[in-house]
């Protein structure tokens, strides 16, 4: 009689034992499986930031955000070969970034596969898209653009052109066109101007202009007579500012200062980066 | 007799229990060899994404390799005391239809090998050079040595 209760008791122990085991086990493999995922998650999450750090420097641009304001510094025509920068970049991804467990692919907004030399060559400021564009990645021309709606949230745009070659006359730089926003202006925009080439600097006297019209001043540059000048033209809107030249190079730096942090830099393209059964899309962004 | 084989039986019994709790007791003082992974992978990508962040990634497209095998040489001294890694810089050029290396640079913080490697990486461009790179960083544990008796 004790004997069958000694084996009836050790029997009941070994069951709970067994099913102790069973469950610490089953713990163990989801603990494993949850930080195996994990560290699927951080190599994608890593692999996707790492690639889309370098779109501004292929574009070769440098663009950020800091609280209420978006700097952005452009040189206007490109100076060198974007198209096959972009081209290149993605081959090297392929042959040198790529190592077998993670895929990458550009996209478009319809999620299908683009190749980076072909998204359109702008940046867009959301959630208004305000836009800072090129015809395409030549830069002959830069242009920022908005409408109504996102204007209302620019307080002031601040910009330094850096012109090449030099600036023939500044007595000879003034606006055209220009007309100073009032109480019917419905659109307007505070723009601070200054050009400079190093030595001479220019800086405008007018900062409020109406964008039911269109300003425009035009820069000769160089020796007299020659071919080359820079020129920025504000209004009428959607254009803000639109800067161009000939046989001559703009380096530009703008900061716009919005009246709230709540926007963020988009590039046109998204970047898809996945493993198996875990992924992460997203716009490439600055 | 009854009583002694039922003795006996529930001897068996205990012992098999016993087995079984021994080897729930190891399970439990068992390192995760996930987490251990988990934790060498993110300082390894945490070092290349402060490097990224930084501009130092980049800024080796315009120095020398032998001033990068220094600065690599620093760089690696900050992983934990227990950690190994060799840390590479590979930069390259597109030219004649292809990348060429240009330069190659790297630094070893060596102990005994773990089976255990990880390996992170970062991808780079530099703008005025127009020269792509790749940073990787493998990383593992050093093995742990035990004290004579």
């Amino acid at each position: 009689m004790r004997g069958i209760l000694y084996t009836l008791m050790t029997y009941l122990i070994l069951s709970v034992l067994l099913a102790y085991a069973a469950s610490t086990a089953s713990a163990f493999s989801e603990k494993e499986k949850l930080i195996s995922e994990k560290i699927s998650a951080e190599r994608i999450f890593h692999a996707w930031n790492s690639v889309g750090k370098n779109l501004a420097g292929l574009l070769n641009i440098s663009a950020g955000k800091t609280d209420y304001t978006f700097k952005i510094t452009d040189t206007l025509p490109s100076s060198g070969d974007t198209i096959s920068i972009l081209q290149n970049y993605e081959t090297f991804l392929q042959n040198y970034f790529s190592d077998g467990i993670i895929s990458y692919r550009f996209e478009d907004s319809g999620g299908n596969k683009i190749s980076l030399q072909n998204m359109d060559s702008k940046i867009s400021i959301l959630p208004w898209n305000i836009n800072y564009s090129w015809p395409d990645f030549g830069k002959n021309s830069g242009v920022l653009e908005s409408n109504s709606n996102g204007l209302k949230f620019l307080k002031v745009v601040n910009m330094t052109m850096f012109v090449n070659p030099v600036i023939r006359d500044l007595n000879s730089i003034a606006w055209s066109g220009y007309k100073a926003c009032d109480q019917s202006t419905t659109d307007c925009l505070i723009f601070n101007l200054t050009i400079t080439d190093g030595a001479k600097t220019w800086v405008s006297n007018v900062d409020k202009f109406d964008l039911k019209f269109q300003a425009q001043l035009k820069v000769d540059l160089g020796p007299a007579g020659g071919p080359n000048w820079a020129r920025a033209t504000v209004g009428k809107i959607p254009t803000l500012i639109n800067l161009d030249m000939q046989n001559s190079n703009i380096t530009q730096t703008s900061s716009m200062v919005f009246n709230t942090t709540d926007f963020f830099i988009n590039y046109p393209s998204k970047l898809n980066v996945s493993a198996v059964g875990i992924k992460k899309v997203d716009w490439l962004n600055g | 007799m009854k009583a002694a084989i039922f003795t006996i039986d529930a001897m068996l019994a205990f012992l098999l229990a016993s087995a079984t709790f021994a080897v729930i007791a190891q399970t439990l003082n068992y390192n995760s060899p996930g987490l251990e992974k988990q934790n060498i992978f993110s300082a390894a990508n945490d070092l290349l994404a402060v490097m990224q962040n930084d501009g130092t990634l980049v800024s080796y497209a315009s120095q020398s390799a032998l001033d990068i095998n220094s600065d690599l040489a620093k760089k690696i001294l900050l992983l934990p005391q227990n950690f190994c890694g060799n840390l590479t810089i590979s930069i390259y050029k597109y030219q004649s239809g292809g990348f060429a290396l240009q330069k190659k640079s790297s630094a070893l913080r060596n102990c005994v090998a773990g089976n255990k490697t990880v390996k992170a990486k970062r991808v780079f461009y530099d703008s005025p050079s127009q020269q792509y790179g790749i940073a990787e960083f493998e990383v593992w544990l050093k093995e742990r040595v035990e004290a004579p008796k």
